[in-house]
Protein backbone atom coordinates (compact mmCIF):
# COMPACT_ATOMS: atom_id res chain seq x y z
CA UNK A 1 0.00 0.00 0.00
CA UNK A 2 2.96 2.25 0.48
CA UNK A 3 4.57 0.92 -2.60
CA UNK A 4 3.12 1.57 -5.99
CA UNK A 5 1.50 4.20 -7.03
CA UNK A 6 0.38 5.61 -3.94
CA UNK A 7 3.90 6.52 -2.71
CA UNK A 8 4.21 7.69 -6.52
CA UNK A 9 0.86 9.80 -6.09
CA UNK A 10 2.09 11.28 -2.39
CA UNK A 11 5.37 12.28 -3.83
CA UNK A 12 3.40 14.32 -6.78
CA UNK A 13 1.06 15.45 -4.18
CA UNK A 14 4.21 17.20 -2.14
CA UNK A 15 5.70 18.63 -5.28
CA UNK A 16 5.83 22.35 -5.30
CA UNK A 17 2.72 24.03 -6.78
CA UNK A 18 0.91 20.80 -6.92
CA UNK A 19 -3.04 20.83 -7.16
CA UNK A 20 -5.71 18.34 -7.40
CA UNK A 21 -6.63 19.67 -10.26
CA UNK A 22 -3.23 19.85 -12.14
CA UNK A 23 -2.24 16.63 -10.77
CA UNK A 24 -5.82 15.03 -12.36
CA UNK A 25 -4.42 16.64 -15.33
CA UNK A 26 -0.50 14.74 -15.26
CA UNK A 27 -2.19 12.12 -14.45
CA UNK A 28 -4.41 12.13 -17.47
CA UNK A 29 -1.57 12.91 -19.77
CA UNK A 30 0.92 10.30 -18.71
CA UNK A 31 -1.07 7.46 -17.18
CA UNK A 32 -0.12 7.09 -13.62
CA UNK A 33 1.96 9.03 -10.93
CA UNK A 34 4.77 6.75 -11.07
CA UNK A 35 5.18 7.41 -15.10
CA UNK A 36 5.25 10.76 -14.11
CA UNK A 37 8.13 10.29 -11.62
CA UNK A 38 9.95 8.19 -14.41
CA UNK A 39 9.06 10.70 -17.01
CA UNK A 40 10.00 13.92 -14.90
CA UNK A 41 13.44 12.06 -14.14
CA UNK A 42 14.48 11.02 -17.77
CA UNK A 43 12.43 14.09 -18.83
CA UNK A 44 9.82 12.86 -21.37
CA UNK A 45 7.29 14.11 -19.35
CA UNK A 46 4.02 14.56 -21.82
CA UNK A 47 2.90 18.32 -21.27
CA UNK A 48 -0.04 20.30 -21.10
CA UNK A 49 -1.20 23.46 -22.19
CA UNK A 50 -3.55 23.69 -18.99
CA UNK A 51 -0.49 23.21 -16.09
CA UNK A 52 1.84 26.30 -15.28
CA UNK A 53 5.15 26.37 -16.99
CA UNK A 54 7.09 26.74 -13.72
CA UNK A 55 5.59 23.09 -12.70
CA UNK A 56 7.47 21.55 -14.88
CA UNK A 57 10.99 22.03 -13.35
CA UNK A 58 10.10 21.46 -9.92
CA UNK A 59 8.60 18.29 -11.19
CA UNK A 60 12.31 17.72 -12.53
CA UNK A 61 14.03 18.84 -9.61
CA UNK A 62 12.11 16.74 -6.73
CA UNK A 63 12.66 13.61 -8.80
CA UNK A 64 15.86 13.96 -9.91
CA UNK A 65 16.54 14.24 -5.90
CA UNK A 66 15.60 10.70 -5.62
CA UNK A 67 11.87 12.14 -4.04
CA UNK A 68 9.92 9.07 -4.02
CA UNK A 69 13.02 6.89 -2.08
CA UNK A 70 13.07 10.09 0.59
CA UNK A 71 9.51 9.71 1.07
CA UNK A 72 9.25 6.08 1.38
CA UNK A 73 11.62 6.35 4.02
CA UNK A 74 9.74 8.90 5.75
CA UNK A 75 6.87 7.64 5.36
CA UNK A 76 7.97 4.36 7.21
CA UNK A 77 10.20 6.56 9.88
CA UNK A 78 6.77 8.13 10.63
CA UNK A 79 4.69 5.30 10.28
CA UNK A 80 2.11 7.13 7.57
CA UNK A 81 0.37 5.33 5.05
CA UNK A 82 -0.51 6.38 2.07
CA UNK A 83 -4.02 6.08 -0.25
CA UNK A 84 -5.37 7.00 -3.01
CA UNK A 85 -9.50 6.34 -4.58
CA UNK A 86 -8.11 3.32 -6.15
CA UNK A 87 -6.97 1.24 -2.93
CA UNK A 88 -10.03 -0.57 -1.45
CA UNK A 89 -9.23 0.69 1.78
CA UNK A 90 -10.18 4.12 0.82
CA UNK A 91 -13.39 5.07 2.29
CA UNK A 92 -16.38 4.81 0.12
CA UNK A 93 -18.21 7.63 1.25
CA UNK A 94 -15.07 9.37 0.83
CA UNK A 95 -14.63 8.68 -2.56
CA UNK A 96 -18.44 9.61 -3.33
CA UNK A 97 -17.99 13.31 -3.08
CA UNK A 98 -17.76 16.13 -6.08
CA UNK A 99 -13.78 16.85 -5.60
CA UNK A 100 -12.42 13.49 -3.12
CA UNK A 101 -8.47 13.54 -1.57
CA UNK A 102 -6.64 12.32 -4.56
CA UNK A 103 -4.00 11.84 -1.46
CA UNK A 104 -4.86 10.18 2.28
CA UNK A 105 -1.88 10.39 4.55
CA UNK A 106 -2.94 8.34 7.65
CA UNK A 107 -1.07 8.04 11.03
CA UNK A 108 -2.54 6.24 13.98
CA UNK A 109 -3.28 2.79 15.19
CA UNK A 110 -6.40 2.58 13.87
CA UNK A 111 -7.32 1.46 10.24
CA UNK A 112 -9.09 2.85 7.81
CA UNK A 113 -10.72 0.04 6.26
CA UNK A 114 -12.25 -0.87 9.30
CA UNK A 115 -13.99 2.20 9.19
CA UNK A 116 -17.50 1.39 9.24
CA UNK A 117 -20.06 4.12 11.03
CA UNK A 118 -18.99 7.55 11.14
CA UNK A 119 -20.22 10.85 12.35
CA UNK A 120 -18.74 14.57 12.18
CA UNK A 121 -18.94 16.66 15.18
CA UNK A 122 -18.30 20.10 14.82
CA UNK A 123 -18.81 23.62 15.63
CA UNK A 124 -17.32 27.02 16.39
CA UNK A 125 -13.84 27.25 18.13
CA UNK A 126 -14.69 30.24 20.64
CA UNK A 127 -17.73 28.26 21.98
CA UNK A 128 -19.15 28.27 25.11
CA UNK A 129 -18.89 25.39 27.50
CA UNK A 130 -22.39 24.17 27.40
CA UNK A 131 -21.31 23.07 23.48
CA UNK A 132 -18.07 21.61 24.67
CA UNK A 133 -19.97 19.62 27.68
CA UNK A 134 -22.43 18.56 25.13
CA UNK A 135 -19.85 17.82 22.46
CA UNK A 136 -17.97 15.47 24.61
CA UNK A 137 -21.11 13.75 26.10
CA UNK A 138 -22.49 12.91 22.92
CA UNK A 139 -19.13 12.03 21.11
CA UNK A 140 -18.90 9.30 24.20
CA UNK A 141 -22.12 8.38 23.53
CA UNK A 142 -21.87 7.95 20.30
CA UNK A 143 -18.72 5.74 20.16
CA UNK A 144 -19.57 3.59 22.95
CA UNK A 145 -22.26 2.38 20.10
CA UNK A 146 -19.97 2.00 17.73
CA UNK A 147 -19.71 5.03 15.50
CA UNK A 148 -15.95 6.84 15.06
CA UNK A 149 -16.15 10.33 15.71
CA UNK A 150 -14.79 12.64 12.99
CA UNK A 151 -13.33 16.30 13.89
CA UNK A 152 -10.74 18.91 12.94
CA UNK A 153 -9.21 18.62 16.32
CA UNK A 154 -9.00 22.29 16.73
CA UNK A 155 -9.78 24.26 19.48
CA UNK A 156 -13.72 24.47 21.11
CA UNK A 157 -16.26 22.01 19.89
CA UNK A 158 -13.56 19.61 18.24
CA UNK A 159 -11.23 18.96 20.75
CA UNK A 160 -14.06 18.04 23.25
CA UNK A 161 -15.67 15.72 20.71
CA UNK A 162 -12.19 13.90 20.10
CA UNK A 163 -12.03 14.17 24.09
CA UNK A 164 -15.26 12.52 24.28
CA UNK A 165 -14.85 9.97 21.93
CA UNK A 166 -11.56 8.79 23.28
CA UNK A 167 -13.13 8.75 27.01
CA UNK A 168 -15.32 5.83 25.61
CA UNK A 169 -12.10 3.68 25.20
CA UNK A 170 -13.56 1.79 22.17
CA UNK A 171 -10.60 1.23 19.37
CA UNK A 172 -11.35 3.26 16.37
CA UNK A 173 -12.85 5.80 18.37
CA UNK A 174 -12.36 9.10 16.70
CA UNK A 175 -10.72 10.42 13.30
CA UNK A 176 -9.17 14.23 13.42
CA UNK A 177 -8.70 15.48 9.95
CA UNK A 178 -5.92 18.24 9.62
CA UNK A 179 -5.51 21.31 8.15
CA UNK A 180 -1.61 21.00 8.38
CA UNK A 181 0.56 17.56 7.10
CA UNK A 182 -0.49 14.69 9.06
CA UNK A 183 2.98 14.89 11.40
CA UNK A 184 1.77 18.00 12.49
CA UNK A 185 -0.53 18.75 15.06
CA UNK A 186 -2.25 21.45 14.50
CA UNK A 187 -3.13 23.55 16.83
CA UNK A 188 0.63 23.12 18.57
CA UNK A 189 -1.20 23.23 21.82
CA UNK A 190 -3.27 19.61 21.10
CA UNK A 191 -0.23 18.00 20.61
CA UNK A 192 -1.36 15.55 23.76
CA UNK A 193 -4.32 15.20 22.06
CA UNK A 194 -2.93 14.10 18.71
CA UNK A 195 -0.91 11.25 20.53
CA UNK A 196 -3.70 9.98 22.66
CA UNK A 197 -6.03 10.53 19.04
CA UNK A 198 -3.14 8.48 17.10
CA UNK A 199 -3.61 5.56 20.42
CA UNK A 200 -7.12 4.80 19.75
CA UNK A 201 -7.99 6.10 15.68
CA UNK A 202 -6.55 8.23 13.36
CA UNK A 203 -4.97 11.07 12.13
CA UNK A 204 -5.88 12.27 8.58
CA UNK A 205 -4.54 14.56 6.01
CA UNK A 206 -4.54 15.69 2.55
CA UNK A 207 -1.64 17.85 2.75
CA UNK A 208 1.83 16.42 2.75
CA UNK A 209 4.39 16.52 5.25
CA UNK A 210 5.58 19.57 7.31
CA UNK A 211 2.73 21.32 5.97
CA UNK A 212 1.47 24.42 8.31
CA UNK A 213 -2.20 25.01 8.48
CA UNK A 214 -3.28 27.87 6.44
CA UNK A 215 -6.20 30.35 6.43
CA UNK A 216 -7.20 28.49 3.28
CA UNK A 217 -6.72 24.89 3.88
CA UNK A 218 -9.76 25.03 6.47
CA UNK A 219 -12.35 24.86 4.11
CA UNK A 220 -11.04 21.88 1.69
CA UNK A 221 -10.40 20.16 5.23
CA UNK A 222 -13.82 20.56 6.23
CA UNK A 223 -15.42 18.59 2.86
CA UNK A 224 -13.14 15.91 4.15
CA UNK A 225 -14.49 15.06 7.48
CA UNK A 226 -18.01 15.94 6.08
CA UNK A 227 -17.51 13.58 3.26
CA UNK A 228 -15.99 10.94 5.52
CA UNK A 229 -19.43 10.53 7.58
CA UNK A 230 -23.06 9.74 7.05
CA UNK A 231 -23.89 12.51 8.87
CA UNK A 232 -22.34 15.50 10.42
CA UNK A 233 -23.56 17.14 14.26
CA UNK A 234 -23.20 21.01 14.38
CA UNK A 235 -22.68 21.58 18.37
CA UNK A 236 -22.85 25.46 17.84
CA UNK A 237 -22.02 27.73 15.16
CA UNK A 238 -22.12 31.67 14.72
CA UNK A 239 -23.94 33.44 12.39
CA UNK A 240 -20.73 34.17 10.56
CA UNK A 241 -19.04 30.44 11.32
CA UNK A 242 -16.81 28.37 9.24
CA UNK A 243 -19.02 25.12 10.11
CA UNK A 244 -21.42 26.61 7.43
CA UNK A 245 -18.92 25.17 5.02
CA UNK A 246 -18.79 21.92 6.17
CA UNK A 247 -22.51 22.07 6.55
CA UNK A 248 -22.50 22.80 2.90
CA UNK A 249 -20.59 20.13 2.06
CA UNK A 250 -22.42 17.88 3.75
CA UNK A 251 -25.63 18.96 2.11
CA UNK A 252 -23.90 18.69 -1.25
CA UNK A 253 -22.98 15.59 -0.10
CA UNK A 254 -26.49 14.30 0.77
CA UNK A 255 -25.29 13.63 4.08
CA UNK A 256 -27.80 14.25 7.72
CA UNK A 257 -27.29 17.35 9.28
CA UNK A 258 -28.14 17.23 13.33
CA UNK A 259 -27.58 20.48 14.98
CA UNK A 260 -27.94 21.28 19.24
CA UNK A 261 -30.46 24.38 19.94
CA UNK A 262 -29.06 26.87 21.64
CA UNK A 263 -29.86 29.75 23.92
CA UNK A 264 -32.63 32.15 22.64
CA UNK A 265 -30.10 35.77 22.85
CA UNK A 266 -26.75 33.93 22.62
CA UNK A 267 -24.81 34.99 19.53
CA UNK A 268 -23.03 31.92 20.12
CA UNK A 269 -25.63 29.85 18.58
CA UNK A 270 -27.04 31.73 16.41
CA UNK A 271 -25.44 30.19 13.14
CA UNK A 272 -26.53 26.76 14.57
CA UNK A 273 -30.19 27.96 15.27
CA UNK A 274 -30.51 29.38 11.99
CA UNK A 275 -29.72 25.77 10.53
CA UNK A 276 -32.57 24.22 12.70
CA UNK A 277 -35.06 27.14 11.23
CA UNK A 278 -33.91 25.82 7.53
CA UNK A 279 -34.51 22.82 8.69
CA UNK A 280 -31.46 20.52 10.00
CA UNK A 281 -32.65 17.80 12.55
CA UNK A 282 -32.17 18.79 16.33
CA UNK A 283 -30.38 16.42 18.25
CA UNK A 284 -29.88 16.53 21.76
CA UNK A 285 -28.62 12.98 22.26
CA UNK A 286 -26.95 10.53 20.66
CA UNK A 287 -29.70 8.34 20.36
CA UNK A 288 -31.68 11.45 17.88
CA UNK A 289 -28.43 10.72 15.98
CA UNK A 290 -28.24 6.86 15.89
CA UNK A 291 -31.98 6.15 15.32
CA UNK A 292 -31.71 8.01 12.01
CA UNK A 293 -29.69 5.23 10.45
CA UNK A 294 -30.74 1.36 9.64
CA UNK A 295 -29.21 -0.64 12.28
CA UNK A 296 -26.92 1.51 14.25
CA UNK A 297 -28.28 0.87 17.76
CA UNK A 298 -27.47 2.13 20.93
CA UNK A 299 -25.45 -0.10 23.39
CA UNK A 300 -26.99 -0.56 26.32
CA UNK A 301 -25.99 1.43 28.77
CA UNK A 302 -24.68 -0.18 32.12
CA UNK A 303 -26.55 1.75 35.28
CA UNK A 304 -25.23 4.11 36.62
CA UNK A 305 -25.05 4.21 40.18
CA UNK A 306 -26.20 8.12 40.69
CA UNK A 307 -24.58 9.81 43.76
CA UNK A 308 -26.70 11.50 45.88
CA UNK A 309 -25.48 14.84 46.96
CA UNK A 310 -25.13 16.66 50.58
CA UNK A 311 -26.83 20.16 50.96
CA UNK A 312 -23.44 21.63 50.73
CA UNK A 313 -22.53 20.23 47.35
CA UNK A 314 -25.97 20.94 45.80
CA UNK A 315 -25.61 24.39 46.34
CA UNK A 316 -21.94 24.42 44.61
CA UNK A 317 -23.84 22.19 42.20
CA UNK A 318 -27.02 24.20 41.31
CA UNK A 319 -24.48 27.61 40.77
CA UNK A 320 -22.15 25.93 38.53
CA UNK A 321 -24.90 24.07 36.77
CA UNK A 322 -25.54 27.98 35.12
CA UNK A 323 -21.98 28.73 34.67
CA UNK A 324 -18.68 27.94 35.12
CA UNK A 325 -17.71 30.00 38.33
CA UNK A 326 -14.53 31.19 40.31
CA UNK A 327 -14.56 30.65 43.74
CA UNK A 328 -15.81 33.81 44.49
CA UNK A 329 -18.64 33.93 42.88
CA UNK A 330 -19.14 30.39 44.34
CA UNK A 331 -18.61 32.31 47.75
CA UNK A 332 -21.28 34.91 46.69
CA UNK A 333 -24.18 32.24 45.82
CA UNK A 334 -23.47 29.88 48.45
CA UNK A 335 -22.91 32.01 51.31
CA UNK A 336 -20.70 29.00 52.75
CA UNK A 337 -17.92 29.94 54.97
CA UNK A 338 -14.65 30.69 52.51
CA UNK A 339 -12.23 27.81 53.75
CA UNK A 340 -15.43 25.48 54.14
CA UNK A 341 -16.27 26.33 50.34
CA UNK A 342 -12.68 25.96 49.23
CA UNK A 343 -11.78 22.25 50.81
CA UNK A 344 -15.49 21.50 50.23
CA UNK A 345 -14.51 22.26 46.49
CA UNK A 346 -11.23 20.02 46.25
CA UNK A 347 -13.10 17.12 47.72
CA UNK A 348 -16.00 17.39 45.10
CA UNK A 349 -13.03 17.57 42.58
CA UNK A 350 -11.89 14.75 43.94
CA UNK A 351 -15.14 12.37 42.99
CA UNK A 352 -15.07 13.63 39.93
CA UNK A 353 -18.18 15.61 40.24
CA UNK A 354 -16.69 19.09 39.09
CA UNK A 355 -12.91 19.98 37.90
CA UNK A 356 -11.19 23.52 38.08
CA UNK A 357 -10.13 24.64 34.75
CA UNK A 358 -7.13 26.43 33.71
CA UNK A 359 -8.48 30.28 34.39
CA UNK A 360 -9.28 29.01 37.63
CA UNK A 361 -13.24 28.66 37.55
CA UNK A 362 -14.95 25.78 38.76
CA UNK A 363 -16.87 23.35 36.45
CA UNK A 364 -19.72 20.87 36.85
CA UNK A 365 -18.86 17.63 34.81
CA UNK A 366 -22.40 16.49 33.68
CA UNK A 367 -23.24 12.58 33.68
CA UNK A 368 -23.16 10.67 30.80
CA UNK B 1 12.98 38.96 32.27
CA UNK B 2 13.69 40.98 35.05
CA UNK B 3 10.69 38.51 36.30
CA UNK B 4 12.90 35.67 35.76
CA UNK B 5 15.86 37.29 37.99
CA UNK B 6 13.51 36.78 40.55
CA UNK B 7 14.01 33.35 40.70
CA UNK B 8 16.91 33.02 42.57
CA UNK B 9 16.10 35.24 45.77
CA UNK B 10 12.58 34.21 45.60
CA UNK B 11 14.20 30.17 46.21
CA UNK B 12 17.37 31.07 48.20
CA UNK B 13 16.70 34.64 49.99
CA UNK B 14 19.62 35.72 48.61
CA UNK B 15 20.79 37.52 45.41
CA UNK B 16 24.27 37.05 43.37
CA UNK B 17 25.11 40.11 41.65
CA UNK B 18 28.22 39.44 38.80
CA UNK B 19 29.89 41.81 37.47
CA UNK B 20 33.23 41.76 35.76
CA UNK B 21 35.55 41.59 38.38
CA UNK B 22 33.61 40.34 41.04
CA UNK B 23 30.57 38.66 42.32
CA UNK B 24 28.52 39.76 44.86
CA UNK B 25 25.62 37.93 47.43
CA UNK B 26 23.29 39.58 49.61
CA UNK B 27 20.43 38.83 51.42
CA UNK B 28 16.92 39.15 49.38
CA UNK B 29 13.95 38.02 51.98
CA UNK B 30 10.50 39.39 50.74
CA UNK B 31 7.60 39.13 50.16
CA UNK B 32 6.19 38.83 46.49
CA UNK B 33 2.69 40.04 45.81
CA UNK B 34 1.99 39.69 42.08
CA UNK B 35 -0.87 40.35 39.89
CA UNK B 36 -1.64 39.40 36.52
CA UNK B 37 -4.55 39.47 33.92
CA UNK B 38 -5.93 35.83 32.86
CA UNK B 39 -5.03 36.89 29.49
CA UNK B 40 -4.80 40.30 27.27
CA UNK B 41 -7.78 42.66 26.37
CA UNK B 42 -9.58 41.39 29.04
CA UNK B 43 -13.55 42.04 28.68
CA UNK B 44 -14.45 45.13 31.24
CA UNK B 45 -18.11 43.86 31.03
CA UNK B 46 -19.46 39.79 30.60
CA UNK B 47 -21.17 39.95 27.59
CA UNK B 48 -21.74 36.21 26.28
CA UNK B 49 -20.36 34.96 23.84
CA UNK B 50 -17.28 37.49 24.01
CA UNK B 51 -14.72 35.06 24.53
CA UNK B 52 -10.60 34.86 24.12
CA UNK B 53 -8.74 32.92 21.49
CA UNK B 54 -7.09 29.94 23.61
CA UNK B 55 -4.34 30.58 21.19
CA UNK B 56 -3.63 33.93 22.38
CA UNK B 57 -4.67 32.89 26.05
CA UNK B 58 -1.30 30.82 25.80
CA UNK B 59 0.52 33.19 24.50
CA UNK B 60 -0.11 35.59 27.29
CA UNK B 61 0.94 32.99 29.87
CA UNK B 62 3.53 31.71 28.44
CA UNK B 63 5.49 34.95 30.09
CA UNK B 64 5.59 33.33 33.09
CA UNK B 65 8.29 30.50 32.65
CA UNK B 66 7.51 26.64 35.08
CA UNK B 67 10.08 27.70 37.09
CA UNK B 68 8.54 31.20 38.02
CA UNK B 69 5.13 29.57 38.73
CA UNK B 70 6.62 26.98 40.81
CA UNK B 71 7.74 29.37 43.12
CA UNK B 72 4.71 30.85 43.70
CA UNK B 73 2.73 29.64 46.87
CA UNK B 74 -0.68 31.07 46.68
CA UNK B 75 -2.95 32.10 43.88
CA UNK B 76 -6.49 33.60 44.01
CA UNK B 77 -8.69 34.36 41.21
CA UNK B 78 -9.99 37.93 41.85
CA UNK B 79 -12.95 38.60 40.72
CA UNK B 80 -14.40 41.54 38.49
CA UNK B 81 -14.86 44.77 40.58
CA UNK B 82 -18.81 45.74 40.68
CA UNK B 83 -20.53 49.08 40.84
CA UNK B 84 -21.95 48.24 43.94
CA UNK B 85 -19.47 46.55 45.80
CA UNK B 86 -17.25 50.03 45.56
CA UNK B 87 -20.44 52.12 47.20
CA UNK B 88 -21.83 49.32 49.22
CA UNK B 89 -22.16 50.68 53.08
CA UNK B 90 -22.74 47.82 55.08
CA UNK B 91 -20.48 46.49 56.56
CA UNK B 92 -18.34 43.16 55.10
CA UNK B 93 -18.48 40.30 57.08
CA UNK B 94 -16.20 40.13 59.68
CA UNK B 95 -14.13 43.22 60.48
CA UNK B 96 -10.84 44.26 60.23
CA UNK B 97 -10.16 43.91 64.02
CA UNK B 98 -11.67 40.19 64.30
CA UNK B 99 -9.39 39.64 61.31
CA UNK B 100 -6.06 40.79 62.50
CA UNK B 101 -6.93 39.14 65.78
CA UNK B 102 -6.79 35.63 63.96
CA UNK B 103 -4.09 36.62 62.24
CA UNK B 104 -2.22 37.48 65.30
CA UNK B 105 -2.88 34.43 67.00
CA UNK B 106 -1.97 32.51 63.92
CA UNK B 107 1.77 34.00 64.08
CA UNK B 108 1.93 33.90 68.03
CA UNK B 109 1.54 30.46 67.30
CA UNK B 110 4.28 29.88 64.53
CA UNK B 111 6.79 32.31 67.01
CA UNK B 112 6.28 29.84 69.53
CA UNK B 113 6.79 26.61 67.49
CA UNK B 114 10.33 28.31 66.01
CA UNK B 115 11.65 29.72 69.55
CA UNK B 116 15.18 29.79 69.38
CA UNK B 117 15.66 28.77 65.94
CA UNK B 118 15.61 32.43 64.77
CA UNK B 119 12.57 32.25 62.76
CA UNK B 120 9.14 33.15 62.82
CA UNK B 121 7.34 31.75 60.25
CA UNK B 122 6.02 28.53 58.52
CA UNK B 123 7.34 29.98 55.30
CA UNK B 124 10.58 29.41 56.76
CA UNK B 125 10.36 26.09 57.79
CA UNK B 126 13.92 23.06 56.27
CA UNK B 127 12.48 20.25 55.44
CA UNK B 128 13.62 18.89 58.55
CA UNK B 129 10.91 21.25 60.17
CA UNK B 130 8.56 20.02 57.88
CA UNK B 131 8.34 16.75 58.42
CA UNK B 132 8.77 17.37 62.23
CA UNK B 133 5.76 19.43 62.52
CA UNK B 134 3.58 18.96 59.67
CA UNK B 135 2.05 15.97 60.90
CA UNK B 136 -1.33 14.57 58.69
CA UNK B 137 -4.22 13.28 60.30
CA UNK B 138 -5.59 10.10 58.52
CA UNK B 139 -8.13 11.61 56.48
CA UNK B 140 -5.60 14.45 55.27
CA UNK B 141 -2.97 11.87 54.93
CA UNK B 142 -5.27 10.01 52.42
CA UNK B 143 -6.21 13.14 50.27
CA UNK B 144 -2.47 14.20 50.21
CA UNK B 145 -1.61 11.02 48.58
CA UNK B 146 -4.02 10.77 45.58
CA UNK B 147 -3.20 14.47 44.78
CA UNK B 148 0.52 14.31 45.33
CA UNK B 149 0.50 11.14 42.52
CA UNK B 150 -2.50 13.10 40.54
CA UNK B 151 -0.65 16.76 40.32
CA UNK B 152 2.78 14.53 39.84
CA UNK B 153 4.12 17.13 42.63
CA UNK B 154 8.01 18.15 42.77
CA UNK B 155 9.86 18.41 46.32
CA UNK B 156 9.47 22.18 46.02
CA UNK B 157 5.88 21.65 45.32
CA UNK B 158 5.40 19.43 48.43
CA UNK B 159 6.87 21.60 51.16
CA UNK B 160 4.82 24.60 49.23
CA UNK B 161 2.22 22.78 49.77
CA UNK B 162 2.63 21.44 53.39
CA UNK B 163 3.97 25.08 54.94
CA UNK B 164 0.36 26.35 53.73
CA UNK B 165 -1.69 23.37 55.17
CA UNK B 166 0.20 24.24 58.02
CA UNK B 167 -0.68 27.69 58.34
CA UNK B 168 -4.23 26.89 57.29
CA UNK B 169 -4.15 24.45 60.43
CA UNK B 170 -2.81 27.33 62.73
CA UNK B 171 -5.49 29.80 61.39
CA UNK B 172 -7.56 26.96 63.65
CA UNK B 173 -5.82 26.14 65.80
CA UNK B 174 -5.32 22.79 65.11
CA UNK B 175 -2.17 21.02 66.41
CA UNK B 176 -3.23 18.23 62.98
CA UNK B 177 -3.14 18.56 60.20
CA UNK B 178 -6.37 17.97 59.49
CA UNK B 179 -8.13 17.09 55.76
CA UNK B 180 -10.05 20.03 55.60
CA UNK B 181 -6.94 21.96 55.86
CA UNK B 182 -5.07 19.95 53.54
CA UNK B 183 -7.94 20.46 51.33
CA UNK B 184 -8.12 24.74 51.67
CA UNK B 185 -4.40 24.57 50.99
CA UNK B 186 -5.11 22.53 47.62
CA UNK B 187 -7.00 25.39 46.43
CA UNK B 188 -4.72 27.92 47.05
CA UNK B 189 -2.20 26.03 44.38
CA UNK B 190 -1.54 27.25 40.57
CA UNK B 191 -4.03 25.58 38.13
CA UNK B 192 -3.12 22.41 36.44
CA UNK B 193 -2.10 23.64 32.83
CA UNK B 194 -1.93 27.19 34.05
CA UNK B 195 -0.03 27.98 30.55
CA UNK B 196 -0.12 25.41 28.59
CA UNK B 197 -3.25 23.77 27.97
CA UNK B 198 -6.30 25.74 27.71
CA UNK B 199 -9.45 23.98 28.64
Amino acid sequence: MNGGESLYRAWLKSVRGMTNLRMDVLLEKNGCAQAVYERAKTGDLIRSKALPEALYPELAKSAADGGAEALRERLEKLKIRVYCPEDEAYPPLLKEIYDPPRVLFARGNGELAKLSRSIAIVGSRNCSDYAKSMSRRIAKSLAESGVTVVSGMAFGVDAAAHEGAIASQEPMATIAVLASGADKPSPAEHTGLYGRILECGLVLSEQPFGHPALACDFPPRNRIIAGLCRGVFVAEARKKSGTWHTINFALDGGREVFVLPGRAEDPCCEGSNEMLREGAALATKAEDILERFEGWHKKPQKLKETRSFTDEEKRVVSCLKQADMPADDLFEHTQLPMNRLLSLLTNMALQGIIERKSCMEYHYIMEG
Amino acid sequence: MVLESLRQPMEDGVITVSRANAASTYPARFMLVGAMNLALRQQRRKRPGMRLHPAAIARYRRRLSGPLLDRMDIFVRMAEVRYDDLFDASASAESSAAVQRRVNDCRRIQMERFKGAGRYANAHMTQKEIVRYCRLDEGADKLYRFEFARRGMSGRGNARTLRLARTVADLEKSPLIREEHLAEALQYLAADGFVREWS
